[in-house]
């Protein structure tokens, strides 16, 4: 019998796939009560057993994907699962979460978390049910879509199962390639796609019918049918179910944070054709939901017009950004097209995106030419140029296997002034929030623990409320309040967390579910001690594996600091290197990390991470008092 | 007779209706117990949310008919009259599941008798439970 009441199964599968070998392994109290799941899980197994300086694209780089007490369960939302590796792209931690059927799949076969080691031989994938677990030839699905392998995957499986797939991008070990779950969910940004590839794991899939252990039952139902009630009467609701998260496209041209042509301008003449409001009258078919969801935002959409017609696509705020504005496409069916197939070949959209703007942008203002773009014209908003520009960085070919990188190390290879325009922290490109004049949101960034991602502190709407200008205390307070919730609760909970942002489910709520589900008396305060030890031990892993850090690394793309807004109510704006420094000093100093971003030693020991100063010492970093 | 319907277009795929079924009848965390199927199709044209639930065919209905040991009956006594199983008679022929014309009886690999909707004595909680509001029952 497992060591836990609820929530937890107990038990963590073990592969490595040069030996084949299977081991299960039980979950010790300890990684539970201290670390809870998904990430806490991702990033202590990553501290553990990797050594500094792993190849992320060789066999010691280990993979996890992680389930957390409340995945899988009746939960609002809690249809998660955290995948976890050192990233190929930015030579740090890296990990994803991502919406699917899978969390609950693999749970009901007996497991909260897989890792998996080694690298296979020939193509594989991995089949977990309750009565084994099987390391399957994939030589037949090497090479197709995620839609195909999809479909050839149920075909054989049946159609209740959960996955995570990835496309050619990941097999050509593209480096912001991503996983793909049932037609166009996406995870992993920073590289776990070709995490997958080089060790030729095509998918993981899983199929389950075994209980979810829960302490008390009855609690766990009555409480999520208040969620449930509390969620619905939302005024909110309504708009939500129609538009999901692409309503922030008209909000964003409001607001002059909408990336468009390579975050030069934070507003976009065309922003009505790719908005929310456009997508539901006209392109929307269908609403896909991830399991247990109360508020689904699979935005099912179908292209209308133009060569395009009849192709669908998930669409969400992000990708309509990256793959809209972002490039200068004004067009739904294009759009449409361009998410559609960065979701079959396994991309991810915000870096395809960036990177595409990114190689537009050098060739407009004249720093690249045609002899290095393999004779391609590149304009804005110019698809079919767009399209073969995809081709070429998917396959690695000519111009493309140098963007197939991403934008900084690409930035680096073209030299001269190209660096500037290269939109990224720490390796990984900026999501779609301009932040030209939103000095937090660019904290929010320049401190999020896997490089450039709005998933940690998405304090951009709080902070247009509140007043861009200012700089003081309080925004600081509010990107870390947001790390410890949405990078730390939800990550480690495992759970989504539109709930609380978009429609104001309270935390207590969580609290409550999470105590019901594990029979565990956790406070609220708890959970963000958890989520600070969480980031810490982030912190340390890319310090050790950079063997010390520097404030740089923190810092915001230049061009926000350099390149000043031209267009919309913002004209003129840019960021101001003395203010985003002094907004660092105060986030550092609230963390308990010294000026240049190292942990301090009484901080690793106020959480208990004594072994991690250690081991950091021992590689050389000089650790404050 | 009246059954369960799920509206396909207003249908998210959540499987929410599917854990309560299985925490009504059984009491645990786990859709696979359910006796309302949502199946999430996918066609590289087309995604569509599919289900199987028992229709109510009535006294007359096959499984009623072919069970060996006469367990399965039509209950008439409830708010609204359906399947329903007498637990002492059943044997585990699952004779039902394979004759079924909807596909909406189920095996259960961790359970000893077949799987199937009794509408939940007439107050489906699925329907009560379903977010989209998709869930109806219809004649």
């Amino acid at each position: 019998m497992s060591n836990f009441k609820g929530g937890w199964v107990g038990k963590i599968l073990r592969v490595d796939l040069s030996s084949e070998k299977i081991k299960e392994q039980e979950l010790s109290k300890d990684l539970a009560y201290e670390w809870i799941g998904g990430r806490g899980w991702a990033i202590k197994i990553l501290w553990d057993e990797l050594e500094p300086g792993t190849d992320p694209l060789g066999p010691d780089n280990k993979l996890i994907i992680a389930t957390g007490p409340l995945t899988g369960t009746i939960v609002p939302s809690s249809g998660k699962v955290v995948v976890a590796a050192k990233s190929p792209l930015t030579g740090g931690y890296g990990d994803g979460n991502i919406g699917s059927h899978l969390g609950h799949m693999l749970k009901m076969s007996g497991y909260d978390a897989v890792i998996i080691e080694g690298r296979a031989k020939k193509p594989v994938y991995l089949w977990i049910t309750p009565n084994g677990v099987e390391i399957k030839d994939a030589s037949h699905l090497w090479g197709l879509s995620t839609f195909e392998t999809e479909i050839a995957l149920r075909r054989d499986h049946g159609n209740d199962i959960g996955s995570v797939i990835i496309g050619p991008a990941g097999e050509n070990l593209v480096k912001f390639s991503v996983v793909i779950t049932e037609y166009g969910r996406a995870g992993g940004r920073p590289g776990i796609g070709a995490v997958f590839g080089s060790k030729k794991l095509k998918a993981v899939v899983a199929h389950g019918w075994e209980d979810i252990p829960m302490a008390d039952i009855d609690k766990a139902f009555s409480l999520s049918y208040e969620a449930r009630r509390q969620l619905m009467s939302n005024p909110g609701y309504r708009k939500w179910i129609e538009q999901g998260t692409m309503m922030t496209i008209e909000w964003s041209q409001e607001a002059s944070v909408l990336p468009t042509y390579n975050f030069t301008e934070g507003v976009f003449d065309y922003f009505m054709n790719i908005g929310g409001e456009t997508m539901a009258n006209k392109y929307k078919m269908l609403r896909k939901g991830c399991f247990s969801c109360m508020m689904p935002c699979g935005n099912l959409s179908v292209a209308r017009f133009g060569k395009f017609e009849r192709t669908w696509a998930e669409l969400d705020y992000e990708n309509v950004g990256m793959l809209g504005s972002n490039i200068g496409v004004g067009s739904m069916d294009e759009v449409i097209k361009l998410n559609r197939l960065a979701d079959e070949l396994g991309t991810d959209t915000i870096s395809l995106g960036s990177v595409i703007a990114f190689a537009i942008d050098l060739y407009q203002r004249g720093i690249i030419s045609t002899k290095q773009t393999d004779g391609l014209e590149l304009k804005w908003g110019d698809i079919d140029t767009i399209l073969t520009l995809i081709d070429k960085i998917v396959k690695r070919e000519g111009f493309g296997k140098i963007l197939a990188e991403g934008v900084k190390k690409a930035a680096e290879r073209i030299g001269g002034e190209a660096p500037k325009y290269a939109i990224h922290v720490k390796g990984l490109e900026v999501s779609a929030y301009d932040c030209h004049a939103a000095p937090a949101m660019a904290l929010s960034y320049g401190t999020s623990p896997i490089g450039a991602h709005h998933k940690d502190a998405w304090v951009i709407s709080w902070e247009v409320k509140y007043g861009r200008e200012k700089v003081d205390m309080t925004k600081v307070e509010k990107v870390i309040e947001f790390q410890r919730i949405r990078g730390g609760l939800f990550e480690f909970l495992t759970v989504c967390r539109l709930p609380w942002i978009e429609l104001g489910l309270g935390l207590d709520y969580y609290v409550k579910l999470f105590n019901a589900i594990t029979g565990l008396e956790q406070s609220l305060d708890n959970f963000f001690f958890i989520a600070d030890k969480i980031y810490t031990l982030i912190r340390s892993f890319w310090v050790r594996e950079f063997g010390g850090w520097s404030r740089e690394y923190d810092y915001p793309p230049r061009k926000w600091f350099e390149v000043p807004l031209s267009k919309g109510p913002l004209a003129g704006m840019k960021l101001s290197k003395e203010i985003y420094d002094r907004l660092l000093d105060l986030y550092y100093d609230a963390r308990g990390w010294d000026k240049s971003g190292i942990p301090k030693k009484s901080t690793l020991e106020k959480f208990g991470l004594t072994d991690v100063a250690e081991k950091l010492e021992k590689v050389g970093v000089k650790l404050q008092d | 007779m009246k059954h369960i319907w799920v509206d396909a277009t207003r249908c998210s795929g959540c499987k929410i209706c599917e854990q309560v079924c299985a925490k009504v009848h059984y009491n645990v965390q786990n859709p696979s117990k359910t006796a309302l199927k949502i199946n999430t199709v996918f066609t590289p044209e087309k995604i569509w949310h599919t289900h199987n639930v028992c229709q109510q065919c009535g006294p007359d209905a096959p499984c009623i008919k072919s069970c060996p040991t006469g367990a399965l009956y039509w209950k008439t006594d409830a708010k609204i009259p359906h399947l329903a199983i007498d637990l002492d008679k059943c044997e585990s022929h699952f004779v039902c599941v394979s004759v079924c014309p909807y596909n909406a009886i189920y095996r259960h690999p961790a359970l000893p008798n077949p799987v199937f909707c009794d509408l939940c004595d007439g107050e489906p909680q699925c329907m009560r439970w379903c977010p989209m509001g998709a869930i109806r029952i219809v004649d």
